[in-house]
């Protein structure tokens, strides 16, 4: 059986960037040095780059803002704290940060405690006199006196491209417009290039789901766990009285009175060509200004319609249809070759789970 | 049954009517002390450095049979060892020769101590420390490092003294804790088997 699942994946665009300064005895000769890189990168980082500033060994965050004024003060208030990471990582911990710096000299000495956690691979140490920050180790990466616009765009890299994908994956909803499906040789990838918010929520068949995210400076993988959220669909909308003959002739497979040029067209007709442009007109004016899945449902106040905004839709259980034009085709999720396969081209008000019929528009 | 009880820093006392205390299951570890040290502002990386050239650290998540004296804090003078029993909290404070042996005893008598339900409770640090110490030894005075661990700091009356009986690869010695007594030539001197842990009084 194939898995199914839904998802939030939160991806801001922009960074957020803790930067721990050392102002403990070990660094005490190198503080021109560490305030001399600190305070124009605080100013050069853009606007919408989420920033934090600590002190090595102390929880409490600083206002990064009020650095050049008060610089001694908090060089005194932190200069007999020690060089350990644990106080700010653990509060790190629990929160989403793109990159970790921490400027100083001297060893940090329980960075060995953090080799295995996660918040390592985001550390860069800057090392502004002699000693390592990591003495005779090397857990992660070190730049010795960096100049400041190199630092810059070490830090600061905007996400340039999202790709989802998996074993058997096939989305069928996702609410950010800006991604598409690529469907090629039975597997299908979601992907989002260039885009202000990369964030989706996203409902689809399959396993092992990870999403890749590329930047400049490289790209990292991350899982897309299932976790049961409240896909926020269209909401159903009423079609009129004429709207609704209009449906009910279709699934009889009778001619129907089109409400557009008040003519008979053949049965299942969607777009009357009779009036003004080549184009024609939709016979359900509700859906004008709609392309793709649209689902018509019988309740018994009425006949109501929901668009489906993207390329696939669920049909039931390793089922979808794909558009392509105003087409759409039915697939199947076959294990063996790991594969969608095409089964048959949809028939329009073709039926749905939940005496539910679908058209493409 | 045995009553548990956590300081600030998550890690585990045994509270004992009998004796009147509640006491470390363990000496003081160096994670431990650090955390007092980057609250206080006090003591510094000069002052740091003098105690790792005493005592190495090593990682509390890498510790083993060869190296575990590495995670107490050790070069430790009484002074300081009371400065962090005020910075724990109300109370805290070295136990008494009396009161330490009187705690070797109570923990000779005990079977193995049933700490896996406490596990939950303690700080990430002690748990992962408590549950390497649990495999490396079986028996309770071992475990909690009353034998084959350091010298710990006692009061007597008014002095200072040590009280333990490390193992002949950390210290070459002969000593039965419930007998011998630890006295340094010179308190001010800094020695790497000296550590401490603590009692607060019931």
């Amino acid at each position: 059986m194939l898995k199914e699942g839904s998802a939030n994946i939160n991806l801001a665009k922009s960074d957020s960037i803790v930067i721990i300064v050392d102002a403990s005895q070990s660094a005490q000769e190198y503080w021109e040095e560490i305030l001399n890189i600190t305070l124009p990168l605080l100013e050069n980082l853009p606007a919408d780059v989420e920033r934090q500033l600590y002190f090595l060994s102390n929880a409490k965050k600083y206002n990064g803002s009020r650095l050049s004024y008060e610089s001694k003060v908090w060089q005194k208030e932190n200069i007999l704290r020690g060089s350990f990471i644990t106080p700010i990582f653990e509060k790190l911990l629990k929160e989403d940060i793109s990159k970790i710096l921490v400027i100083g000299s001297g060893k940090i000495f329980d960075l060995e405690d953090w080799q295995e956690s996660r918040l390592i691979d985001k550390l860069i140490l800057i090392n502004m006199g002699e000693s390592s920050l990591q003495g005779e180790e090397s857990f992660t990466q070190e730049l010795r006196k960096p100049v400041p616009s190199d630092l810059l765009s070490i830090l600061h890299s905007p996400i340039k491209e999202v790709e989802i994908k998996g074993e058997g994956f096939m989305p069928y909803f996702w609410d950010n417009a800006g991604y598409k499906l690529i469907f090629k040789d039975g597997n299908a990838i979601l992907k989002g290039s260039e885009l202000e918010d990369f964030s989706l929520s996203i409902a689809f068949f399959g396993e092992r789901v990870k999403a890749k995210i590329v930047r400049d400076d490289g790209s990292e993988e991350i899982s897309v766990e299932s976790s049961d959220i409240e896909i926020m669909e269209q909401e159903w909308m009423p079609l009129t009285m004429e709207e609704a003959k209009v449906f009910q002739d279709a699934i009889k497979n009778k001619n129907l009175n089109c409400p557009i040029c008040k003519k008979e067209h053949k049965p299942q007709t969607l777009i009357c060509t009779s009036g003004e442009g080549i184009l024609g007109r939709c016979v359900y004016p509700s859906l004008e200004d709609k392309t793709g899945f649209v689902i018509f449902k019988e309740l018994p106040e009425g006949i109501v319609f929901k668009h489906h905004h993207v390329k696939v839709i669920r049909v039931k259980e390793g089922l979808v249809a794909i558009v392509t034009g105003t087409k759409a085709d039915i697939y199947e999720y076959d294990h063996t070759p790991r594969k969608w396969i095409k089964k048959e081209r949809i028939k329009q008000y073709y039926l749905l789970e939940d005496n539910e019929y679908l058209v493409v528009i | 049954m045995i009553k548990f009880t956590l300081d600030k820093t998550g890690f585990p006392l045994i509270v004992s009517k009998e004796i009147g205390v509640a006491f470390h299951l363990i000496p003081i570890t160096k994670v431990q002390f650090e955390e007092f040290i980057s609250e206080t502002n006090k003591y510094g990386d000069e002052w740091y450095e003098t105690i790792l050239s005493i005592n190495p650290r090593v990682s509390y998540k890498l510790f083993d049979i060869e190296n575990y004296e590495h995670i107490f804090i050790t070069g430790i003078l009484p002074e300081e060892a009371l400065e962090f029993a005020k910075w724990l909290g109300k109370g805290f404070d070295l136990p008494t020769v009396k009161e330490w042996r009187q705690i070797y005893l109570l923990l000779q008598s005990l079977s193995p101590l049933p700490l896996s339900y406490n596990y939950n409770i303690l700080s990430y640090k002690a748990d992962k420390i408590l549950k390497k110490l649990n495999k490396l030894f079986e028996k309770n005075l071992n475990m909690t490092l009353m034998e084959e661990g350091i010298v710990e700091w006692v009061r007597q009356e008014k002095e200072y003294i040590g009280l333990g009986a490390p193992r002949d690869s950390f210290l070459p010695n002969a000593w039965n804790p419930l007998k011998d007594e630890v006295r340094p030539i010179n308190i001010k001197e800094r020695l790497k088997y000296f550590g401490f842990r603590l009692v607060r009084r019931l």
